[in-house]
């Protein structure tokens, strides 16, 4: 069963910009571009994409909170814009680890008041809101103000919201954002049993490729407006099976020379650059079939024309390496 | 029905634990009527202690009304739970006013209180009591006509990105028309008249004539009922097209 249908998603925004006292520019942005989507109950979903990829849109859309100017979306079978206070029951939101809330209330009372704003009352209250501080592991910080917790324990905070009325569906904008690595884990882990043994169908953006890894069961890549693929990690990372990644570590002060020069070389692409601070890691794609020969001529042009090699390694596609290839072939 | 009642409650609840958490915000709670009280003597001194009373009570809470509906937007944009609360069953604009019902009721109490050992130290101890009861009723009763009108002023808040320009004039013109600051009596014919379509006037009248005894009391109550019901209805329906707006516009998150 369908628990989230996107069909040609489409929003425009006019940004003004001004130009002089009493004179504005109008620019219409188009932020989708006929998004459609669908999402299976149960099934965690991770839309990626680069800032202003259209992600955040979308997910404000989905969220009941952004009217699309055209197209149509359902969860499980509720129209968002026509009946949008029954889909607001049944999802949960959560849009921003750091905000989104009073910083005068205390964890619990914050929690309890937005309850209160859900309907919820009395022991029903109390249980919802004790079971929410335990699953996010929040007990012992639930009297303190909010703004008094940290970065980590507001972002589970903002979770533990989005669960306080039960919701079938989750939508989460960016859920470990900020977060340091072993917070970001817990919360990781967090979703991924909430899809598995509470049935929990989640719809989350992130920019972290590990992340996607770890938790989606399949993930959307969302470019300029448009989803350019949707596919499990692994039916992802078979569209670049052709392809081989070899990375090389190049000093910094010579890099950018010796990558105009593999730039030259036609049977590779240099797919991307990490800058470090002694070497820069190169990543370059190349035909699986002619790999060997790709390495052994890239290596004899770069000691050719006199470049030194810190480090060389050939590795299977990762998902950050599809992304590349989908994205940055636009 | 219901969602309204968990609404007054949520509004009740914050407000409480707010003030268990914040005595620096009770403490200037308990100070304002005292402001209060001095601005309406310096401008009239020929009122008696009671008048002052409750004239300083009428001054604030019709302050707050406008101030607090938009100050409570503003406070849930600038901390980012503006999108949580329109995403609650209720609509945004429900909301912003009934969680801020028990606020006004339960600030006004603390004022009424703060000032109340004045009355009695100079009044007996019934008069006294009564003059307090007499002036939260009429106060409670004073956020009726404000409602609709502060409801559409929290959503111009919400539209304009220019938070203050609205707060810094909507008041006091408001305050200045139903004579809360100065006699209707002593302005301009057509300010008179304008004044006279603003149900906070007539309410203003009616607490006057209450107070000093006078006949045509339950008249102005009405007037100020009727014009309630006009401009809350009139403010309902325009704050509902801008949060149509908003929402068409993403200015909820």
């Amino acid at each position: 069963m369908l628990a989230i249908v996107a069909r040609e998603l489409r929003k425009s925004y006019v940004v003004r910009t001004r130009k002089g006292l009493l004179t504005w520019e109008k620019k219409v942005v188009e932020a989708l571009k006929g998004v459609s989507l669908t999402v299976k109950k149960g099934e965690i979903l991770g839309v990626l994409g680069h800032s202003g990829a259209g992600k955040s849109t979308f997910v404000k859309i989905l969220a009941t909170l952004l009217l699309p100017d055209s197209g149509e979306a359902e969860i499980l079978g509720l129209d968002l814009v026509r009946e949008r206070d029954e889909v607001r029951r049944i999802i949960g939101v959560s849009l921003s680890v750091e905000k989104g809330f009073f910083p005068r209330l205390t964890a619990r009372e914050n929690l309890k008041y937005f309850g209160m704003l859900y309907g919820l009352s009395g022991r029903e209250l109390d249980r919802r809101v004790k079971e929410a501080l335990e699953a996010l592991s929040l007990q012992k910080h639930a009297d303190k103000m909010y703004e008094e917790l940290s970065l980590g324990m507001k972002a589970r905070l903002s979770i533990a919201r989005a669960l306080l009325h039960d919701p079938e569906v989750l939508i989460l904008d960016e859920p470990t954002l900020g977060l340091d690595p072993v917070t970001a884990r817990r919360v990781r882990a967090l979703l991924v049993n909430l899809a598995r043994s509470q049935g929990k169908t989640i719809l989350l953006t992130t920019h972290n490729m590990a992340e996607a890894e770890a938790v989606c069961d399949r993930v959307a890549i969302m470019s300029e407006g448009r989803i350019i693929a949707v596919d499990s990690v692994e039916g992802l990372r078979r569209r670049v099976s052709g392809t081989v990644f070899l990375e090389l570590r190049l000093p910094s002060w010579e890099s950018s020379q010796a990558i105009s020069l593999l730039k030259r070389m036609p049977e590779v692409t240099v797919s991307a650059v990490h800058k470090g601070a002694q070497a820069d890691r190169v990543l370059i794609s190349a035909p699986l079939s002619g790999a060997d020969e790709a390495l052994i001529n890239i290596l004899r042009a770069l000691r050719s024309s006199g470049y030194k090699v810190r480090g060389v390694s050939l590795r299977e596609p990762t998902l950050e390496d599809v992304f590349i290839e989908l994205v940055g072939a636009r | 029905m219901r969602k309204e009642l968990n609404l007054l409650k949520a509004g009740a609840y914050y407000e409480v634990k707010l003030l268990k958490n914040s005595p620096g915000v009770l403490a200037l709670l308990v100070l304002r009527p005292y402001v209060a009280l001095l601005l309406t003597y310096s401008l009239d001194r020929s009122g008696t202690l009671s008048s002052y009373f409750l004239q300083s009570l009428s001054l604030l809470a019709s302050i707050d009304a406008v101030w607090d509906i938009a100050g409570l937007a503003l406070l849930a944009r600038w901390t980012g739970s503006l999108p949580y609360l329109s995403l609650t069953p209720s609509s945004l604009s429900s909301v912003l006013v009934l969680t801020y019902v028990p606020r006004y009721v339960i600030e006004s109490l603390l004022k009424a209180l703060a000032l109340s050992p004045l009355l009695f130290l100079e009044l007996a101890a019934p008069e006294a009591l009564k003059i307090v009861l007499l002036s939260l009723f009429l106060v409670t009763l004073g956020l009726l006509p404000l409602l609709g009108f502060s409801m559409l002023v929290a959503s111009a808040t919400l539209a304009v990105k220019e938070d203050a320009l609205w707060l810094e004039w909507v008041t006091p013109v408001l305050l200045l028309l139903a004579g809360v600051l100065y006699p209707v009596s002593l302005l301009p014919g057509w300010v008179r008249a304008l004044s006279s379509a603003i149900p906070l006037t007539h309410l203003m009248e009616a607490s006057a004539a209450l107070l000093s005894g006078r006949e045509g009391w339950a008249a102005s109550l009405a007037a100020a009922l009727a014009l309630s019901a006009v401009h809350n209805a009139a403010g309902g329906l325009l704050s509902t097209r801008v949060e149509r707006r908003l929402f068409k516009q993403g200015g909820l998150t």
